[in-house]
């Protein structure tokens, strides 16, 4: 499912929202919640989920082909931990595939 | 952060006379809802300039109760993965790398 797919399922399993509605509001929805987890660090939505900025320190790595070292600097990565309704969720599909 | 602040955000971005929080954080709720529903199907999110959601499949392997210790086999499983999109998000941030 894409971003459009997205929009258009909203607008028409709700048939007080049209299409440019849902379309601005979707828009504004992604642009809220990225704007909120970089300036946050961190965005905790119920039933669905939580994203965290985890900050990872500098290290020496090696290059793996040649085994040189190589100092990688200090970076930052954007992790989901699907939250607990979303987990019992998927359960359905294992139970569903399997 | 939390959903009241992304409802708040874009209550006040969209700056539309007709809406209201209520409103707001219903059409919220059906699209974390959307995007949930089509995970539990097994089917992938790809959201555009944000991110995408992607369904793993996670084989059973062997565990243990932490409390005590005792091996208990952890069953196979689906989770959610969340790849950001590059345009949104860099891993470096600021080391000059990636």
């Amino acid at each position: 499912m894409t971003r459009d797919d997205l929009i258009r399922r909203i607008s028409e399993r709700n048939p007080g929202i049209s299409l440019l509605d849902a379309r601005s509001l979707v828009l504004d929805f992604i642009e809220a919640m990225q704007s909120s987890i970089i300036q946050s660090e961190n965005l905790e939505l119920r039933r669905f989920g939580v994203f965290e900025i985890h900050h990872r320190s500098a290290r020496i790595a090696r290059n793996p082909k040649t085994g040189e070292k190589v100092s990688v600097g200090p970076r930052q990565s954007l992790i989901f931990r699907p939250g607990k309704i979303l987990k019992l969720r998927m359960k359905n599909l294992t139970r569903n595939s399997s | 952060m939390k959903r009241l602040d992304i409802v708040q955000r874009v209550l006040q971005k969209s700056n539309r006379s007709d809406y209201n929080a209520k409103f707001v954080g219903q059409v919220f709720d059906v699209f974390l809802e959307e995007i949930s529903s089509s995970l539990e199907n097994g089917e992938d999110v790809k959201i555009s300039g944000f991110g995408s959601f992607i369904v793993r499949k996670i084989k059973d392997r062997p565990g243990r109760n932490p409390k005590t210790g005792e091996p208990v086999q952890i069953p196979a499983h689906h989770t959610v993965l969340f790849h950001p999109s590059r345009a949104f998000f860099k891993k470096g941030h600021g080391s000059g790398e990636d």
